[in-house]
């Protein structure tokens, strides 16, 4: 059994040729929401998340009432002013949407902070900036270890519930991005791991009747083994103690900006932490008379 | 349980830096006459030691080179001379598995092969063919073979030598080899070389003891992400969990147990007896598999237990997982088995220095 996810751009002839597949639409604004949850009517396909990309800030989304039901994924730059956010607070706490923000807006570790703390779910997203890896900790710190309750911050909480320490997590999951969970697809049929690759043109195969054999593809299999090219070619990453949780996603930028290390290790603690709360059935009884 | 460490060939498709077997000049391969013959000894050795079971451990040279044909004329053997005493026949294997293809795979579960054992070395130019140790080479073809372990849900863990080369970055060592295999299931065997140290690899006991004490606090602090790394996971279980379980070199019990058998049929002790051809036992051409393993010889071992416990080993509070340690690491320093092993001072220091103060155990008498 194909156990994998679809995300691909809203395009309603591609979608009419997929059948009982669980998809993520990518688009850029709220216009169309409505047709594409409409669209999902035939075939047994099912909306499994709106990715939206949206280049405006958070308080100028139109939220709306009728927004409630549908599953999304909103990347966006900027928060914009909490007036404004809390002016929509009740609706955003009550929609089924998490909103990532940009990591090249220094203010945005705060900004998820805060957000959080108003029980919106929330993460950050990577962009192409140098990564503060200290206010990153903090963020991680408080997502995973404060007392006060708040509402979830990823990539964080993906990355301690799923850590087992004998197999690779993968956070990219939550970026839509994961070879085990997600397949990437665009109009022309043509199927990639990450949509990076996508956009590269590294094509696992093209058409979408691949897409039942796709575990069979060589392409696909040879990409199970793509970690151990770090371990071949002398990459630091495969020295790194926190290479089972991070998988080297930031091996690029590494040389330049090495907190990775530090950050990934002190995540690694935070699931450990996570892993024994989960397990001490999580509430501290007090004395009771 | 009696071991066979069985090296039916020498020849190898790697020149690791440190190995004795490739240094051979001529390297032989054991004829499928004398396989054959083998097979016939074990079944007449089980069938003379109802209770015993015989483990035959496939070493080399690289036992992959053999071939698959080899594999499949012991497994026809097996079941022609030993089909009442198959079922107490277990195999296992060491491979550099360079050579694995998917074929193996079938021969292997035949002989109920369902791990295997190999060796890496992230350092470059230590493992691999050719003058130069092509390293690179090695390590992608390792790649391909554990690929395939893994495909066919074969289990497999490695050994790790630790050289003069490692001593310069332990962590780093280790945090590779964990990460290369996350569940666990690794060595660290310190290198051990009889004669001349031809390119300065050589440690002491008391660097090797270093070495895992470099490593030792981040096992510890994190044991539940790291799992079987040897010999910390050995060390815990003897002395912390008091489940005493330790491999051959430390449980005083090698004299009756183990016999290596080389690709012309001789017959020593055990596999590094064997390749510094220090004991001799014979050809298996010549005796019978039982009576080799009843060798006037394997009595000095025994004994050496005792004189040990009463002589240079004498309350020390190790003994229960140590024993005096290996007879041969005895006959490295003073050409004589009866003394304690060369690496006594590594342990103590290993435990003394890092493994107690770290984890506040004690050792109970
Ligand atoms: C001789 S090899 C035979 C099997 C196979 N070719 C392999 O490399 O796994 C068995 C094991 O002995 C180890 N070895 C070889 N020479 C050694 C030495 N001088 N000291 C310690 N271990 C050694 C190897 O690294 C390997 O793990
Ligand atoms: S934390 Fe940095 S060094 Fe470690 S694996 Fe990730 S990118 Fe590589
Ligand atoms: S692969 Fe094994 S037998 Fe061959 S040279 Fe290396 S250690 Fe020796
Ligand atoms: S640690 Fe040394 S003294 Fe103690 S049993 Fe081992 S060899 Fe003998």
């Amino acid at each position: 059994m194909r156990e994998h996810f679809l995300v691909c751009p809203f395009d309603e002839k591609l979608l009419s040729r997929l059948k009982n597949e669980r998809i993520a639409i990518v688009t850029n604004g709220f216009e169309q929401v409505h047709h594409i949850c409409e669209s999902f009517n035939d075939n047994g396909n099912t909306l499994h998340c709106l990715v939206i990309h949206y280049s405006g800030s958070v308080v100028s989304i139109p939220f709306h009432e009728n927004l409630k039901n549908i599953p999304m994924a909103i990347f966006a730059n900027e928060l914009g002013p909490f007036k404004e956010i809390m002016a929509r607070i009740h609706m955003l706490r009550e929609l089924n949407t998490r909103i990532f923000l940009n990591s090249d807006n220094k203010a945005n570790y705060t900004n998820i902070h805060i957000l959080a703390s108003l029980g919106v779910d929330c993460g950050i997203f990577f962009g192409e900036n140098e990564i503060d890896w200290s206010a990153l900790n903090d963020l991680m710190t408080y997502a995973i270890y404060a007392k006060v309750g708040h509402a979830t911050i990823e990539p964080f909480m993906y990355a301690v519930k799923h850590y087992s320490p004998d197999k690779l997590t993968d956070f990219g999951t939550v970026y839509f991005e994961n070879r085990e969970s997600y397949l990437h697809i665009d109009k022309d049929e043509n199927i990639a791991h990450t949509s990076k690759d996508l956009k590269a043109g590294k094509f696992i195969a093209t058409g979408v009747e691949a897409l039942s054999q796709i575990r069979e593809n060589k392409f696909y299999q040879d990409a199970e083994y793509a970690w151990q090219e770090f371990f071949l070619n002398e990459n630091p990453c495969a020295y790194c103690q926190a290479w089972r949780i991070c998988v080297g996603k930031f091996t690029e930028t590494f040389e330049k900006n090495p907190g990775c290390r530090q950050f990934f290790i002190d995540l690694m603690d935070a699931a450990d932490f996570y892993r024994t709360a989960e397990s001490k059935n999580k509430k501290k009884e007090i004395w009771q008379p | 349980m009696a071991t066979i460490i069985f090296k039916p060939t020498e020849k190898c498709n790697s020149n690791c830096i440190y190995c004795d077997v490739v240094t051979r000049k001529k390297p032989k391969t054991m004829s499928l006459d004398l396989l054959e013959l083998i097979f016939k000894n074990i079944d007449d050795f089980l069938k003379a030691k109802p209770a015993e079971n015989v483990q035959v451990i496939w070493h080399g040279g690289e036992p992959l080179l053999l071939g698959e044909e080899y594999f499949l004329k012991a497994y026809e053997f097996q079941e022609k001379y030993c089909p009442e005493t198959k079922i107490r026949i277990k195999h296992a294997i060491q491979s550099n598995l360079t050579a694995m293809n998917e074929n193996f795979i079938g021969l292997f579960r035949k002989l109920g092969i369902n791990q295997v054992g190999t060796s890496y070395e992230p350092l470059a130019n230590m493992r691999g063919p050719g003058k130069d140790r092509d390293s690179a080479f090695y390590n992608k073809q390792f790649m391909k073979g554990i690929n395939i372990l893994k495909r066919n849900n074969m289990g497999w863990g490695f050994i790790y030598v630790v050289t003069k080369k490692s001593l310069e970055r332990p962590l780093d060592i280790f945090f590779f080899l964990s990460n290369l295999k996350l569940s666990g299931g690794f060595m660290l065997n310190p290198v051990l070389l009889y004669g001349e140290d031809k390119y300065n690899i050589g440690i002491t006991p008391e660097e090797y003891a270093d070495f895992l004490g470099a490593i030792f606090p981040y096992w510890w602090a994190h044991r539940d992400r790291f799992q079987a790394v040897n010999p910390f996971r050995m060390f815990t279980e003897n002395i912390i969990d008091k489940k005493v379980s330790v491999g051959c070199e430390d449980n005083g019990t090698c004299a009756y147990g183990h016999i290596y058998i080389g690709p012309s049929g001789e017959a020593s002790q055990c596999g590094r007896a064997g390749d510094w051809e220090i004991i001799s036992y014979g050809n298996i051409n010549d005796r019978s598999l039982l009576d080799i393993m009843q060798d006037k010889q394997r009595e000095q071992f025994l004994n050496r237990d005792k004189l040990l416990q009463e002589g240079e080993c004498k309350d020390c509070p190790y003994w229960k997982f140590c024993h005096g340690g290996c007879p041969l690491d005895s006959f490295i320093k003073t050409k004589d088995f009866l003394h304690k092993t060369n690496r006594c001072n590594g342990k103590k220091i290993f435990l003394e220095k890092y493994f107690l103060p770290i984890t506040g155990a004690r050792i109970e008498n």
